[in-house]
């Protein structure tokens, strides 16, 4: 895959920031049954969902982690920098 | 264990597309959990501070009294190729206080104001220094910080002995802090505050002024922000701007808020906005939500609508044994309001319409953001510490499409003429609109910011509608094709839309909107 394609595949998607955490394993409530009587043009429509617990909390790990960021990517091409980003040490 | 990131790809949503390491000193001491963060203009996201110390709910909410740390992080995703190379957190030069829940707010001379800390005034450092971390003065040390490096240029620093709090007034961890079309910023939080450019003596003063909310605008923490400006047909100096205060507790957010039982809390349902804020300016309420609700975030559609996701409230119910008992009530219904002043009507004309419900709570931590194909990702939630309800943290997430997706065709950009707006340009911005059933021709042009969210905020996030003309429909191609010129680039002010990566969209005469494309806005 060409550098330009993976940029137009990944723009617009996300990245979640994941932060190292530890807490006491509380209780899970189920998730609620879907509720079917929705209809698109006039109550919208959920997709989902989908899980990311096998990434931030390893099998065997009681660790867990929290979603409480997220930033919405825009594109890198096309870019024009302006200020320089000062790296540690400079 | 390190801190991590998770490039999370809405195309393959069943996988993490990536997974980064971020760069720390002592994992577990400066961890960007809790930070605050703002796309910088030339589309890097800028982290700072975070937690010290993760908090473990078996400690009690106050583990080992964290205070933050000063760490900065540059996300970088320019040279991410797939199997090649990873994006990059970069460290960067870090602040000079310790920072835990602390807001970003990019500003309209592309600069990163970074204001408000959880605050712990009785913790003391290791060498016994007070911290007064909720106040302003704190906040001085990260503007004085900010002047001293080329990267963080940032607002002047008050001196000649003004106090620039004001006396009591304190802005709060995660102020909703907003850059404002006037150059003021506000802070719709506690009771509210607008730095004033001009109220303390001197060219280099600044001062916030106590808005001081009075009703109807209760809630003081975890509420949340809307933010419009309309640029349409206005001179320069008449932009006209809307923020929107929504529902929210009387609670402290972070690890401590309030318990559940505390007879005091009080979660809010309450809708306020103020247009073209200034000092003295009344608040005027907007219809209510329909279910009150706290730490909701509050994503505006690339139509222009407000859609309320998540968060929680609470309610005492009997247990098995008679006795009351605090619950948690989660919101699973979206709520969305479609505000008068950019769809026409009075302000309180419609109402908030319940939505269909998602799956998972999203409480306290959660994530929403809009997407540039007009979806909103809602993530994450779980409940505070110690608060009893019921949790160990949804690590999941839903895509959510809003009403407006749906019951007829969407407009589709085929093109845009520039890639960049710069501020001041008389360069026409020439969009051509593919033209797909029901529509007249007329349109609206709207931007909004990247997302960058985090605790159920996003201070950034900003609905900008372009000045539109020369619009040219041609119906008789097959399909239907419009050109829209947005010829009045020089009514592009920093303050009104401040430079950064925006998504595009064009909004039909339906309400439906196009997905968006990007754009970026300079100096």
């Amino acid at each position: 895959m060409n550098k330009m394609n993976r940029f137009q595949q990944v723009s617009g998607s996300l990245v979640i920031l994941m932060a190292v955490g530890s807490a006491r394993a509380l209780q899970t409530p189920d998730p609620e049954p879907p509720i079917i009587d929705c209809f698109p043009q006039t109550d919208g429509q959920w997709a989902g969902p989908w899980s990311l617990e096998a990434e931030i909390n390893p099998p065997g790990d009681f660790l867990w982690n929290e979603i409480a960021h997220c930033l919405v990517l825009p594109p890198p091409q096309q870019r024009q920098s302006r200020v320089p980003v000062p790296t540690q040490g400079q | 264990m390190p801190a991590e990131a998770f490039l999370w790809n809405p195309t393959d949503p069943s996988n993490v597309e990536l997974t980064i390491t971020i760069p720390q000193a002592v994992p577990g001491q400066d961890d960007p959990f809790c930070s605050g963060h703002a796309w910088t203009s030339d589309g890097k996201a800028l982290i700072v501070g975070g937690t010290n110390l993760v908090a473990d709910c078996s400690d009690g909410p106050e583990p080992d009294k964290p205070w933050g740390h000063t760490r900065v992080w540059v996300f970088d995703n320019a040279a991410y190729v797939a199997g090649v190379s990873a994006p990059g957190f970069l460290p960067a030069t870090s602040f000079s206080r310790e920072r835990w829940y602390p807001t970003l707010t990019q500003t309209g001379d592309d600069r990163r104001v970074l204001t408000g800390h959880i605050g712990y005034p009785d913790y003391s450092t290791p060498t016994g220094q007070t911290r007064e971390y909720g106040s302003w003065s704190a906040a001085l040390q990260d503007i004085t910080w900010a002047s001293t490096s080329a990267h963080f240029i940032n607002y002047r620093v008050p001196s000649g002995g003004c106090d620039p709090l004001g006396g009591s007034l304190t802005l709060g961890d995660f102020p909703r802090v907003h850059q404002l079309a006037s150059h003021a910023l506000i802070n719709v939080r506690n009771r509210g505050q607008v730095l004033d450019f001009n109220a303390c003596p001197g060219p280099e003063n600044e001062r916030w002024l106590d808005l001081n909310f009075a009703a109807p605008q209760p809630q003081s923490e975890s509420n949340n922000t809307a933010h419009y400006v309309d640029l349409r047909g206005t001179p320069v100096n008449s932009i006209k701007e809307w923020i929107v205060s929504i529902a929210g507790a009387n609670i402290e957010a972070g690890c401590e808020p309030k318990l559940p039982e505390d007879p005091e809390l009080l979660i809010s349902d309450q809708v306020v906005v103020m247009q073209d804020p200034v000092p003295g300016k009344a608040w005027t309420s907007l219809p209510s939500l329909n279910k009150a609700r706290t730490e909701a975030n509050t994503v505006v559609t690339l139509s222009g609508e407000m859609v309320v996701v998540g968060g929680y409230a609470t309610e005492q119910v009997l247990d098995q044994l008679g006795q009351l008992v605090t619950v948690s009530s989660p919101r699973k219904r979206p709520e969305l309001f479609r505000p008068g002043f950019l769809f026409g009507g009075t302000l309180a004309s419609t109402a908030w319409k319940d939505l269909c419900p998602q799956q998972h709570d999203r409480a306290y931590h959660s994530v929403a953001a809009l997407m540039q194909d007009g979806r909103i990702l809602s993530a994450g939630g779980d409940y505070p510490c110690d608060s009893g309800l019921l949790d160990n943290g949804y690590e999941t997430v839903e895509l959510f499409s809003p009403p407006s997706l749906f019951g007829g065709s969407r407009p589709r950009i085929q093109s845009l003429s520039e890639s960049i707006l710069h501020y001041g340009n008389s360069t026409p911005l020439t969009i051509n609109v593919l033209l797909q059933g029901g529509n007249t021709g007329e349109f609206r042009v709207a931007m909004l910011r990247a997302g960058s969210v985090t605790h159920a905020f996003d201070c950034n996030q900003r609905y900008v509608v372009l000045d539109t003309d020369a619009v040219t429909s041609h119906f008789a191609e097959s399909p239907a094709v419009s050109t829209l010129v947005v010829h009045k680039p020089s009514q592009l002010q920093q303050d009104a839309a401040p430079p950064g990566y925006y998504m595009l969209t064009v909004v039909n005469s339906a309400g439906r909107a196009a997905s968006a494309k990007w754009i970026q806005i300079l100096p």
